[in-house]
């Protein structure tokens, strides 16, 4: 797959908010203003905001990751999907969930967003969202700068964190 | 590592739907022995569990102490007849009940910290984590957190 020019407007946008109980309404009458000028597909969860775009409440997780592999531009609530999405390559555009506004239990989204965002790993929108066209028009340059001087996410060693756990549960097992 | 594994016995993995399934299956399926799970029911779950050996529940809610109640009598009547050695989640309220019963039938619990948990958790991680054996950090900064932690680096 060739890399997209960063010059040129995005076409295609892939939006997700999660497989919560939460609706993320704000960040989806945010999608509905884009009107028609993006191939959007939206996973919506359980908000009921009305969307002209094909937006099921759930997607499977290889749908989502073809999806969101394919995409020009990923919109995403500040979760896991976030690392995923770095890690095909790409810098999301992220919206935290936010307590006050009933989007989720607490503001954990909130505090990993502003970390991701200082370090350069997202995109970060807030408020009530008024510059999500501005951002996603503007986004292949954007991450295209971030790509050039951000660090890469570290290496996964599943086997070492399983050394370090069961010698650390060995440990405790013993001191008791 | 077998050796730990050996003494350890089975895993059981408790994962609701979402990102927290995706750090639960990392660590699952590269678990040096045999791995079994319980589930939330959901897209997710079931397709990424459709080649595993999977339970599936519903998500209790912390608001009712009921509900919670008896998803941990599920949950010990299950491990009494699994015998897991080691559980391990990330969340989220399915986890409570869980390694609540675990604890009572003192099986060791290891509860993972999610990637995107940089300072206050939720209730059910809270909860989790003051009763876990040990809690699996992904970021240096929240080792000393908690009063057994151990940094095991990005899983997914």
């Amino acid at each position: 797959m060739t890399a997209p020019n960063p010059h040129d407007p995005p076409r295609t946008v892939v939006v997700t908010v999660g497989m919560g109980r939460w609706p993320f309404d704000r960040l989806l009458r945010a999608v509905g203003a884009l009107g028609d000028d993006y191939d959007l597909f939206v996973q919506r969860g359980t908000s009921d905001v009305p969307l002209a775009c094909p937006a099921p409440r759930f997607v499977s997780p290889s749908e989502l990751r073809d999806r969101m592999q394919a995409a020009d531009v990923v919109v995403t609530h500040a979760g896991n999907t976030v690392r995923l999405v770095q890690r095909l390559g790409k810098v999301p555009i992220c919206v935290a969930r936010e307590q006050r506004r009933g989007e989720m239990a607490n503001d954990h989204q909130v505090q990993f967003l502003r970390h991701e965002q200082r370090s350069g790993l997202a995109v970060g929108l807030w408020g009530e969202l008024d510059d999500l066209a501005a951002a996603i028009a503007g986004h292949p340059a954007v991450e295209a700068a971030l790509l050039a001087t951000r660090p890469k996410p570290p290496e996964i060693d599943l086997d070492r964190a399983w050394r370090l756990l069961l010698h650390e549960l060995h440990v405790e097992a013993s001191s008791r | 590592m077998t050796t730990g594994s050996a003494q350890l016995g089975d895993l059981l993995v408790v994962s609701s739907a979402g990102g927290v399934l995706l750090d639960a299956l990392a660590l699952g399926r590269s678990y040096p022995g045999s791995c079994s799970f319980v589930a939330v029911d959901a897209v997710d779950t079931r397709e990424e569990l459709a080649a595993e050996h999977v339970e599936f529940r519903r998500e209790p809610s912390l608001r009712r102490p009921l509900g919670l109640l008896a998803e941990s009598v599920v949950a010990w009547r299950s491990m009494r007849r699994r015998r897991p050695g080691l559980v391990l989640s990330a969340g989220t309220a399915l986890a409570v009940p869980w390694f609540v019963a675990a604890a009572v039938l003192r099986v060791p619990r290891v509860w993972v910290e999610t990637f995107n948990i940089i300072d206050r958790q939720g209730l059910a991680a809270r909860v989790c984590a003051r009763i876990a054996t040990l809690v699996a950090v992904q970021h240096p900064a929240r080792l000393g957190v908690h009063l057994r932690s151990v940094l095991v680096g990005e899983l997914m």
